[in-house]
């Protein structure tokens, strides 16, 4: 979504300008990335009180429980949407629980696949751009050997292959021990590890060829003619500099994140014990041909607001944060 | 001038040209009395000693025929001749096996006899088959139906292996069937037609193995022309040939011409065909002998495609593009509610046929596990176990719960559950109280303080998998133990099994034959240690009464000691033994002659269409709805022709 | 250009050596057992260990490495653990399939994506642009396996227009590749139009464009002729490098209709923990990316004077 800026009318007595706050002018006179970002902050919001609930809560969890368990007269199994209470707004799944609260659960391991898995990919990624761009020799050609080698893997094997493995190794047995086990189920981590160690390659090759320009600056040479070490140049001279990659590339890495959970899940190396939008989609490939839709309505309609939210806030930080673009 | 739009339109409009041409007919071009097949797995093999699963047992049956074969209609299941003249007379000490074949059945017609044309069997094809299926190198599938059965086999086998290896290691040249023509005192041509098995032991089983595919005759030519390529292309003697094949698609058969004398019995007008044990009566008032006296083979083809997605495979039934079917787990709820068809499917004429599988779904527990060594934990697990929910949400109402390993209607079949009520609901105080007996109070392991932890062994990803899953979590979790599931593909699940890795897995057994040996041998102590008893259950008792048992005829005494040793099992819980699942047939109504039989696939055989219904109910069910394209594609046109004469302005 | 086409390739190949082995890694560890599947119901143990000796599986990992180098040199991967087809079988019977679901769609899709972007970029700003812009992105934030699971249920089953499942060699093979195609075109076409869209409209800020029109030059002459020339080094890179992933196919859709090509092949071989074809799907698709990447950069290279080769 591109907006067109002419903003030559500033008053005089406007605080100074940084480039960080005139993107987030230039982002939030696009009005429909404002709502979208709304809506996104809405979705956090519930998968952060999902989980305080839980927290709170302990085992077993609301969703897990059928509305007849918790006290409430339906229909074994599975029952269309009803307005006799809030939980079944959307129906029961085919086991009688509330699709409702499913759903909502499946926020909190969209977001926790999201941003951690994108998160992951993005800290990887980053960090072997810089050290690339920047150190370059040796290091350089290790980190295109690197990236060129995975990215020369099919994508979905390499996937399902990393997924099997975390899956059965030794790091599911360390990682069942930890406490936050309960909260975060192993198939849930074990996508986020997945997502985080095979999507960091195109931001790492963007952020490369980013710092290879900026290395150039003026004021970068300074700083290493005064003789700062490579670490401080990098992460604080130069960075800066090619954040705004990072940040357009965390966003769209994000919804990359959600959408291989679904796959994932739906050939079944994905979360298993805790209910996602993934899990929800998959079970609809037999559910639809019984006639319950609305699993799937509900899973996908929350997939797909989500999704596109974020796309739209992408596109509008990338308009915004690309000097490029701006007329 | 806008070249770029106009094509683009233009583009759009053929494509939706194409796609108004368009009908969802999948057979196109077809013509005559074809049978419609869908099958849920890929088929391996079409060679005999490999036909192990279901894939290649179903593309085998039409082209094939053993000595022996299961009667199509008969319930109990009861054998009768197919290439054997009549039943096998067996010795008086029980040891001897005697088999005379019908004179003049001829192999089909194929490229690997020297004219063209099939010849005679023999009792030496016989000879061959056994023999090639007893060979070492044929690393044949069943081959524990012969192992230690057949006198001289293992001798014979053994000797081809050492002599095998000593050869290829002196650089001698081995080929695939190196030493086949050494004697063994086991199999025997008395005379051209009559062949004679002796026995190591005596064998009451044989009689089923003789119909099973593992059996089926086949010629020494076949194997010689086609070397590795005879997995893809039989020969046989059954009433259709293999047209075409594509073993990731489908396999088409066409009527053998050669065909033996064989007609669809016809017990109201032939006496010799009304067997012993069969109501034929009620099979006739049910509409399954409507083509009584009728030769063989009665199709003018079979196309059967493998399609191994539930929706694709369902959706094609309920279109009326395949013929039967059994629905998959996950659409049996819908298909028949309540264990009544569906509405819309009675309507249509569609045809149901419920059985209680030969079989037993069961969780098999590891009692070399650390933990489940413990019987009493083992009883705990069992006690907490609710199979009513199994049978009412997993399958619909359609199964019943299992109060013995062995199936009702099965020899050996007791009534005896000690660790599981008469309903099937959970008993979760006295688990509770046997898991504190055990020595784990609430499920606390007093060395460490903490919970009991179970890894739970699930296959598949199918939607009934993981609930299955997610339940036992919940039960588990009511008496202290928390569960942790690991999803398996199919291979990965049995390599455990193999190498007791596992603690609790989830399984099902099918049995090859109905005889509850079958199923006693998964727990007998001989075939423990990587071998199919997975649940390493080693019982004295139980080990005595299975060897006893193996010789004994069928009979009330072998009865008795079956029932015995099932409630060793009960007792001792190194399975939770849950449900018999009630299959479902569903035949569209144009179908004839049509009975499942769960463990062999010669039925196939006696199988009609009436080709005239079914077009004409295929013409009414599967009219193209073409409306919502036609306003797509107009609204699509509207949006970029306003925007063009909008701009010209 | 020859000593820089040299250069990549002799580049690839430490990157090839790198991937087999990772492959080989990577399978071993997560492979089933792939003895249960050749030996049945009851193997006996005695049999098991031979056949394992017999598929190599008791080997070090460096002796399987060299094994496996040996393979892809004479492409020749050895038989399928399921059914011992050779690979090399397997793989001849699935291209066919594969590529003609996946060709038409390649060239439907880039046709339409291309036309669709050049339209909205030429009527920029107009409804017809905001509404076709909305739906790539609305398009592109469904999951595939929605598209497939309601394509297949509605157009094909409630609908009946087309075949739910199934292929037929030859001409027929139309009314099966058709809902496949489409949906394949609807899953590609809103990524490109979004992507070539701004790619056009970056080319039309240029001040050459600016210049041009000061010029009087016509606004359509503009854009098909300078405008589109400028955009064909990333749409021509782009369609190249998703060649390779048209010989891999969609496995999803191959699965979910019936096709029986190399995609549903390879899903069904890792179910089955089938190392042999596994392990060559790999790193074939290895060498497909690795040759259109070095061929993308050559067209990048001979379309844009500008760019060095160094």
């Amino acid at each position: 979504m591109t907006s067109h800026a002419a903003n030559e009318d500033a008053p005089v007595t406007q605080p100074p300008r940084t480039p960080a706050s005139e993107a987030w002018r230039r982002f939030k006179r696009n009005r429909s990335a404002v709502v979208c970002l709304a809506i996104f902050t809405a979705y956090f919001l519930i998968a952060l009180s999902g989980q305080a609930i839980e927290l709170f809560q302990g085992s077993p969890f609301l969703y897990d429980l059928t509305l007849n368990e918790m006290g409430l007269d339906y229909e074994e199994g599975a029952n269309a949407p009803s307005t006799g209470s809030w939980l079944a707004l959307f129906g029961t799944t085919s086991a009688g629980k509330s699709v409702l609260l499913r759903v909502f659960h499946g926020t909190k391991v969209a977001f926790i696949v999201g941003t951690f898995g994108a998160g992951l990919a993005v800290i990887i990624g980053m960090t072997l751009g810089l050290m690339a761009g920047f150190m370059g020799r040796w290091v350089d050609e290790v980190v295109q050997y690197l990236y060129s080698t995975i990215a020369s893997i099919p994508y979905l094997l390499l996937m399902l292959a990393l997924a099997f493995i975390i899956r059965q190794g030794p790091v599911s047995a360390w990682y069942q021990e930890r406490f936050f086990a309960e909260y975060i189920s192993l198939g849930l981590f074990n996508i986020v590890l997945v997502i985080g160690l095979t999507s960091w390659v195109t931001l790492c090759r963007l952020v490369r060829a980013e710092v290879k320009k900026v290395r150039e600056l003026e004021y970068v040479q300074a700083a290493r003619a005064l003789g700062f070490s490579d670490t401080r140049i990098m992460f604080k001279h130069v960075l800066p500099n090619v954040f705004h990659l990072v940040i357009i590339n965390f966003s769209l890495t994000f919804v990359t994140a959600i959408k291989s959970e679904v796959i994932l899940t739906f050939l079944g190396v994905g979360v298993d014990r805790e209910p996602s939008w993934g899990q929800m989609i998959a079970d609809a490939k037999s559910e639809l041909m019984q006639g319950i839709w609305w699993p799937l309505a509900a899973a996908g309609i929350a997939l797909f607001v989500l999704t596109l939210a974020v796309n739209y806030v992408g596109d509008a930080l990338r308009d915004a944060l690309d000097p490029r673009l701006t007329e | 001038m806008l070249l770029a739009p106009l094509r683009f339109a233009a583009l759009i409009a053929l494509t939706a040209l194409a796609l108004v041409g368009c009908s969802p007919d999948p057979y196109p071009g077809e013509e005559g009395e074809i049978l419609h097949v869908g099958l849920r797995l890929l088929p391996k093999s079409f060679d005999p000693p490999d036909i192990g699963e279901e894939g290649s047992g179903k593309v085998s049956a039409p082209v094939y025929e053993g000595l022996l074969a299961y009667h199509p209609y008969a319930r109990p299941y009861q054998l009768v001749p197919a290439l054997a003249e009549s039943m096998p007379v067996v010795s008086e000490d029980r040891m001897s096996w005697t088999i005379r074949l019908k004179e003049g059945v001829t192999f089909v017609d194929d490229p690997c006899f020297p004219d063209g044309q099939g010849r005679e069997v023999t009792a030496e094809d016989v000879l061959y088959a056994f023999k090639r299926f007893s060979h070492p190198s044929t690393h044949a599938k069943g081959w524990w139906l012969f192992d230690r059965k057949v006198a001289g086999l293992n001798a014979w086998r053994d000797g081809l292996k050492a002599d095998i290896a000593a050869a290829s290691a002196a650089g001698e040249p081995v080929g695939p069937l190196w030493g086949l023509e050494r004697e063994v005192a086991g199999f025997e041509v008395v005379d051209r037609y009559t062949f004679r098995v002796n026995l190591a032991e005596p064998y009451p089983q044989f009689a089923w193995v003789l119909a099973m595919s593992y059996t089926f005759i086949y010629p020494h030519e076949a194997v010689e022309h086609y070397g590795e390529e005879f997995r893809n292309h039989p020969v046989g003697t059954g009433p259709y040939r293999l047209k075409e094949y594509n073993p990731v698609y489908r396999a088409v058969y066409e009527p053998n011409l050669e065909y033996r004398e064989n007609r669809v019995p016809d017990p109201r007008n032939n006496p010799a065909d009304r067997l012993e044990g069969w109501d034929w009566e009620q099979d006739e008032r049910d509409g399954y002998l409507v083509n009584a006296g009728a030769k063989l083979p009665l199709l003018d083809g079979i196309e059967t495609r493998f399609i191994l997605e539930d929706q694709p495979r369902w959706l094609y039934f309920k279109s009326g593009y395949l013929d039967f079917m059994n629905p998959p787990k996950d659409n049996t709820a819908e298909a028949i509610p309540m264990g009544e068809l569906s509405g819309e499917l009675k309507e249509r004429g569609v045809r149901l046929y419920p059985w209680t599988e030969l079989g037993t779904v069961y969780s098999c527990l590891n009692t070399e596990d650390a933990l489940l060594s413990n019987v009493g934990v083992r009883r705990a697990v069992a006690l907490a176990f609710d199979h009513k929910w199994t049978v009412d949400h997993l399958y619909a109402g359609q199964a019943i719960v299992a109060n013995s390993l062995i199936p009702p209607g099965v020899a050996g079949y007791a009534d005896y559950h000690p660790y599981h009520s008469d309903d099937g609901t959970a008993r979760y105080d006295e688990a509770r109280q046997m898991l504190a007996d055990a020595g784990y109070p609430d499920g606390i392991d007093p060395a460490t303080g903490k919970q009991l932890r179970l890894r739970f062994e699930n296959s598949g990803t199918s939607l009934s998998a993981r609930h299955f899953a997610a339940r036992f979590v919940d039960e588990m979790r009511r008496i202290g133990i928390e569960v942790d599931v690991i999803v398996n593909t199919f291979p990965q699940i049995t390599e455990k099994m193999r190498n007791g890795s596992f603690q609790v897995a989830g399984l099902a057994w099918g049995f090859d034959y109905p005889d509850a040996q079958n199923i006693f041998q998964l727990l007998y102590s001989g075939n423990a240690d990587h071998g199919s008893n997975s649940a390493n259950f080693r019982d004295d008792a139980f080990d005595a009464l299975y060897e006893a048992s193996s010789v004994m005829e069928h009979g009330p005494e072998r009865t008795a000691i079956y029932e015995d040793m099932a409630k060793i099992v009960a007792d001792e819980v190194p399975w939770i033994t849950r449900t018999h699942r009630i299959r479902q047939n569903l035949q569209q109504p144009w179908l004839e002659g049509f009975k499942y039989t769960e463990t062999s696939d010669n039925y196939w055989h006696y199988v009609g269409v009436d080709a005239e219904a079914r077009r004409a109910a295929l013409t009414k069910w599967n009219e193209p709805v073409r409306w919502p394209l036609a306003v797509l594609g107009g609204a699509f046109a509207f949006l970029i022709g306003g925007t063009i004469l909008r701009s010209r302005k | 250009m020859i000593s820089f086409i040299l250069r990549r390739i002799a580049y690839a190949i430490p990157v090839l050596l790198g991937v087999a082995f990772i492959t080989l890694l990577l399978f071993d560890v997560a492979s089933g057992d792939p003895v249960s599947i050749k030996l049945g119901k009851n193997p006996d143990p005695v049999e098991v260990e031979a056949l394992r000796i017999e598929l190599g599986l008791d080997r070090p990992l460096l002796g399987r490495y060299f094994d496996f180098l040996k393979q892809i040199v004479t492409l020749d991967f050895g038989k399928s653990w399921a059914d011992d087809t050779p690979v090399r079988e397997i793989f001849k019977r699935g291209v066919l399939p594969t590529l003609s679901l996946s060709v038409p769609a390649f060239l439907l899709g880039g046709g339409v994506s291309v036309s669709v972007s050049l339209l909205v970029a030429f009527y920029r700003g107009t409804l017809l642009d905001k509404v076709t812009t909305a739906a790539a992105i609305a398009g592109i934030s469904v999951s595939s396996l929605i598209y497939i699971l309601v394509g297949q249920w509605l157009l094909a089953d409630q609908w009946k227009l087309f075949p739910i499942w199934g292929y037929e060699y030859g001409p027929s093979a139309v009314y099966f590749l058709a809902l496949p195609i489409f949906i394949w075109v609807l899953l590609s076409v809103g990524t490109d139009v979004r992507y070539y869209r701004t790619v056009a409209l970056e080319e039309i800020r240029k001040d050459y464009v600016r210049t041009a029109r000061s010029k009087g030059l016509a606004e359509r002459r503009i854009l098909f002729t300078h405008v589109l020339k400028n955009c064909s080094v990333p749409i021509i890179t782009r369609l190249t490098i998703a060649v390779p992933f048209l010989i891999t196919g969609s496995f999803l859709l191959e699965i979910f209709f019936g096709i029986p090509g190399l995609g549903s092949t390879l899903l069904t071989a890792i179910t089955n923990s089938d190392l042999p074809v596994v392990k060559a799907f790999t790193i074939l698709g290895a060498v497909l990316y690795v040759i259109f990447n070095i061929l993308a950069d050559v067209f990048y290279a001979i379309l844009d004077p500008r760019i060095r080769l160094g």
